[in-house]
């Protein structure tokens, strides 16, 4: 009688019912040849695993870990307070050559943004408008609260200089959310992802936009030359108009 | 609610470690596998109101990598893009320590896998579950996984125990 390959990997991976289990069992302590092929089993496995179980001790990259703690505190609700400091999810960050900056909206998007006053075409580039131009240029993150309908999140100084700032504008389910950049008297904005907002089963509440998607979140990490500012710098900053920084802190 | 919320990310990021290390089974680089688990955390979280709480998490993040990973390859297969020069690998071959010269048989042999097999083998045998959630996972019957998970580990097995294989692969 044979015992096939699929019933010997079934026994390997404690996959056999108790009956077959034992019997099979007493076969292959007869048997050198399906001694050998268990044998053959187990090591294939333990090598699978060996070379891929150092992934289970090495640190998560910062960027991972702060979209699931983002997640846990703007769910929470709001106070700034209980934000994890800003400058975790950009430390350690081994980023890949060729990183995408740019747009990217569905069609549906594409149309919100075109009717939304908050982003004007200006010349070659897209520049914020509005309310959002507004908030850009006036508001402090930590001033804000979980319920406005434009929310910032970082704000830093980019590689070119500039003043940047990452924010979110929720326009009923959906939310735009985007990196704008100072230029002159304009935000010129950099890289704009759609968000979908989950909605809420129980109660009708509907939750706010949580984190920055992955286009901004890269946009943001590519383009920023040092740490994000503290309140303190962002305070400064928008106290001198967002112009370009002789000297950055 | 927001308590389940929060609760929700928090479960999620307990099981990063776990999501990079089947990403990178799945991936060719481990920046590959982080881009995975990225794309595949920031669905979960638009997506948690779907996710039954008496339900296993980790084998829902797990079925989400792989939805991720099957809608990227195919959109690579669309844009035809080569992301990494073949002949990386050989470099490591020539250069690196043993660590690094099992690590990279082990990869091109997953490599040559069918994708399906590839799923299978990486769940079962890496990962660790039960022909039945891992055929849950990869939305098959069992009889399926099984048969894909015969096929991937013979194949496996004729890659890395023949030297003369492994050998011819590595200069690939």
């Amino acid at each position: 009688m044979t015992v096939t390959d699929e019933e010997l990997m079934a026994y390997v991976d404690g996959e056999l019912d108790a009956a077959r289990l034992e019997s099979l069992r007493l076969e292959i302590a007869a048997s050198a040849d399906l001694s050998r092929r268990v044998a053959e089993q187990r090591e294939l496995r333990d090598r699978l695993r060996r070379a891929f179980n150092p992934a289970l001790d090495e640190p998560v990259p910062a960027r991972l870990t702060e979209l699931t703690a983002r997640a846990r505190v703007v769910e929470l609700g709001s106070s700034a307070r209980h934000r994890p400091p800003r400058v975790a999810w950009l430390s350690g960050l081994a980023l890949a050559a060729g990183i995408v900056l740019g747009i990217a909206l569905g069609p549906a998007l594409l149309q919100l943004a075109r009717e939304s006053p908050e982003i004007v075409a200006s010349g070659a580039d897209v520049a914020a408008g509005g309310a959002l131009a507004d908030t850009l240029s006036q508001r402090l993150a930590s001033e804000q609260s979980a319920s406005d309908p434009i929310r910032l999140g970082v704000s830093f100084v980019a590689k070119s200089g500039e003043y940047c700032r990452t924010f979110i504008s929720q326009h009923g389910d959906v939310a735009l959310a985007g990196m704008a950049c100072r230029q002159g008297a304009t935000w010129r904005i950099d890289a704009l992802q759609s968000v979908s907002i989950v909605p809420e089963v129980s109660n009708g509440y509907r939750q706010a936009a949580t984190s920055l998607p992955p286009l901004v979140l890269r946009a943001a990490e590519d383009s920023m030359a040092g740490d994000p500012l503290d309140a303190v710098g962002e305070a400064a900053a928008r106290d001198q108009d967002w112009t370009t920084p002789a000297v950055t802190r | 609610m927001n308590d389940r919320v929060a609760n929700f990310g928090e479960q999620v990021g307990t099981l990063l470690p776990r999501l990079r290390r089947f990403a990178r089974a799945l991936t060719r680089h481990p920046q590959d596998a982080d881009d995975l688990v990225q794309l595949a955390v920031e669905r979960a979280l638009t997506r948690s109101a779907q996710w039954r709480p008496d339900s296993s998490l980790t084998n829902w993040m797990l079925a989400i990598v792989r939805n991720a990973w099957i809608d990227e390859t195919r959109a690579r297969h669309r844009r035809d893009a080569v992301l990494v020069p073949e002949n990386e690998a050989v470099e490591v071959g020539d250069t690196g320590t043993d660590r690094d010269i099992e690590w990279w048989s082990i990869r091109s042999a997953l490599e040559r896998l069918p994708e399906e097999q590839r799923l299978a083998v990486a769940l079962v045998l890496i990962e660790g579950l039960s022909y039945r959630e891992a055929a849950q996972v990869m939305e098959v019957p069992i009889g399926t996984l099984t048969s894909r998970l015969a096929r991937g580990r013979l194949a496996l097995q004729a890659m890395l125990t023949d030297p003369s294989i492994t050998r011819v692969a590595r200069k690939d």
